[in-house]
């Protein structure tokens, strides 16, 4: 069976946006992240499923509650959304991917380019 | 998750707030502005003109013969309007609003008793006390050898000058409102052209009610054989007469607005 | 916030639509009240609204009895009827006019709503488009702040950009303790907004349920082949949309989808 489209709920998507934007640096930690009000006048979507979203980030230590200021994004935030994603990575995203290889019947040479990718990581990270 | 709102019902608040009903007439000047002060000039002009011709036509005009002129003006005038009160009825759109609009019923009824109803008793004779005065200084302008009394309440009321007068003013004051009234309730009840609704099935009641007052006369034979009808006692005490009669009219003009009330209460969009 | 116990309703010489009806909505919430064609949605928020008496049954709004039509009742609640009529005058004086008869009014709110869907205070409303008067008189409901707001059909005539500004407005002017439902046949208008799915059918309600629960209890995706844990599927270009139980992870809830689940007879509970 093939999968075409699946999207997760929209608080994963908003969740899943402000992740980016912690790791692409946009917020900082420390940051104050957009009030549930001003993100539900933007995104058009309803306060609650917004404090939804931001109680499952805070669930995942990646935002914190000041009571009566906001939330703001944890120290060690960049790190959990790279390990969350790391985990989503092994788990779902490289068995698909090493089932099309199969189905396809890729070779070595054909993914040369990821095999660079690996290299150039595994030197940044000595 | 919300703090719960404390706005308990109060009843007298929402019977009938003074405040609110201030509201409610100054929510009225904006919006109708602009038609009432239209309506009131096209009544202006409509009013000296037709006075303009009357005048022409006789070359002798005392003050009594206002009485006709100003009646029918009037009444011309103030029965119509009366049959279409509440015009937010003529349009389901409109109801709808007049229906949500957070003020209490007797506030909303009272405001178009006062506009449809009270109203023309003010503003009607005032047009044509400046109609008439304009018109008649307008014709001996042109042709100053006619006689032309100008129209002046007391001046008639002198010519009249029966010692029945307060109880006959008093009579068909109590009339001209009973009629607005009923067309007043015909605009409650009907959406769509009030008025001839209300004519006919008027006409209608009027017909079975004198067709049935004859039949009882024909049945009881109240007037035969040298009898005389109950009624006939009161020729003997005038006052107790005067003051049924006038009683009566006070309660069918009563009846009427407590009936339009209720119908303008239960009004549901359809 | 609304309690309707028992409610029955028929209007004059048809078949009843509503029999012993019963729905209880705590404040804070949009709510999408969906349905068929007939199947009485209009009427069920014109009764919660107290413009319709109903034949046996309660209905109360914050504890006010609808049906009284009471000036305290009426000045917490505000109705965008689907279709309206405007009076034939300017914007300015409409909004004169009606400002001093509802106490949470926030006219700055109101001035910020109209610039933010581009209409002009100066015009005339009757000489707007049906678009604009519609967007006048929803800015107009956001900016009462009533406890309850009552949209019927509120995206029918408006314009694409509109319907994201709409969307917005609604999603960010909302206070904790204000209720609104929206009633619409354009589910997709109103997907991200609404927090809670109302379906009426045959006089009942028969589907009443958090979209956040929704999302976490079923699977909504589109796929080749038809799983055997399906629970509805519709044929799709690419092969079907199905719901299936959820397997862990929250799905985005394809309300047309479950709509049509409903409406031929799935439950979902």
């Amino acid at each position: 069976m093939m999968e075409f489209k699946n999207n997760k709920g929209i608080f994963q998507q908003i969740a899943d946006n402000i992740c980016e934007r912690v790791l692409s640096g946009e917020y900082a930690p420390g940051d104050k992240v957009q009030s549930v009000r001003k993100l539900a006048a933007t995104l058009g979507v309803n306060q609650n499923t917004i404090m939804r979203t931001f109680i499952e980030l805070q669930h995942n230590n990646i935002v914190e509650n000041r009571r009566g200021v906001g939330y703001f994004v944890t120290d060690n935030a960049p790190k959990m959304i790279r390990d969350m994603r790391k985990e989503e990575f092994t788990q779902e995203i490289l068995p698909a991917f090493i089932q099309q290889v199969k189905l396809l019947g890729i070779t070595r040479e054909e993914l040369e380019p990821l095999f660079n990718q690996l290299k150039e990581n595994e030197d940044e990270d000595k | 998750m919300a703090k719960r709102l404390t706005n308990k019902p109060n009843t007298m608040n929402n019977i009938f707030n003074i405040k609110r009903f201030g509201k409610l007439l100054k929510q009225q000047y904006h919006l109708s502005k602009k038609s009432a002060t239209l309506s009131l000039l096209s009544l202006f002009i409509g009013y000296t003109l037709i006075t303009l011709f009357t005048l022409m036509a006789d070359r002798h005009f005392d003050a009594i013969q206002w009485v006709p002129l100003f009646i029918i003006l009037c009444g011309g005038v103030a029965l119509p309007f009366a049959a279409y009160a509440f015009p937010a009825f003529r349009n389901k759109g409109l109801t709808f609003d007049f229906i949500l609009l957070p003020c209490s019923l007797i506030e909303k009824f009272t405001l178009n008793l006062i506009v449809r109803i009270l109203s023309p008793w003010l503003i009607l004779p005032l047009v044509f006390y400046v109609s008439s005065h304009l018109a008649s200084e307008l014709v001996l302008w042109f042709s100053p050898d006619r006689f032309i009394e100008s129209f002046s309440f007391t001046t008639i009321l002198q010519e009249i000058g029966s010692e029945k007068l307060p109880f006959i003013l008093t009579l068909t004051i109590l009339i001209a409102l009973i009629a607005q009234s009923v067309l007043f309730a015909g605009g409650a009840v009907f959406g769509k052209k009030p008025l001839i609704k209300t004519l006919v099935i008027l006409g209608a009641t009027t017909a079975v009610v004198i067709f049935y007052f004859f039949s009882i006369i024909e049945w009881a034979e109240l007037f035969k054989n040298g009898r005389v009808p109950w009624l006939i006692i009161f020729d003997n005490k005038e006052s107790t007469a005067k003051a049924l009669v006038v009683g009566i009219e006070i309660f069918v003009l009563i009846t009427t607005w407590a009936y339009a009330f209720f119908r303008v209460k239960e009004k549901q969009i359809a | 916030m609304i309690n309707i116990k028992n409610l029955s309703f028929a209007y004059k010489k048809q078949a009843p639509l509503f029999q012993d009806l019963s729905l209880t909505e705590g404040t804070g919430q949009i709510i999408g009240l969906l349905g068929k064609n007939g199947a009485g949605k209009t009427t069920l928020l014109q009764l919660i609204a107290g413009m319709l008496t109903p034949a046996s049954g309660e209905i109360l709004v914050n504890s006010y009895k609808s049906t009284k039509r009471e000036a305290s009742f009426l000045e917490s609640i505000y109705f965008v009827p689907e279709e309206f009529t405007m009076p034939s005058i300017k914007m300015w004086d409409f909004i004169e006019a009606f400002i001093p008869f509802y106490p949470r009014f926030d006219k700055q709110l109101l001035d910020d709503l109209i610039n933010k869907f581009e209409l002009d205070q100066q015009k005339n409303l009757s000489k707007m488009s049906h678009g604009q008067k519609k967007k006048f008189r929803i800015a107009f409901a956001l900016a009462t702040r009533c406890q309850l707001i009552i949209l019927d059909e509120p995206t029918n005539g408006l314009d694409i950009p509109s319907k994201t500004i709409f969307r917005q407005l609604v999603a960010g002017s909302l206070q904790e303790d204000q209720t609104v439902i929206i009633s619409t046949h354009q589910v997709k208008d109103v997907e991200t907004l609404i927090d809670k799915i109302i379906l009426v059918d045959n006089g009942q309600v028969i589907f009443n349920q958090s979209i956040i629960d929704i999302s976490e209890k079923y699977d909504f995706k589109i796929v080749s082949h038809l799983p055997d844990n399906v629970l509805y599927s519709e044929l799709n270009p690419m092969g079907y949309n199905i719901v299936t139980p959820s397997i862990g992870e929250s799905s985005e809830v394809d309300i047309e989808l479950l709509f049509n689940a409903i409406n031929n007879g799935k439950t979902f509970n």
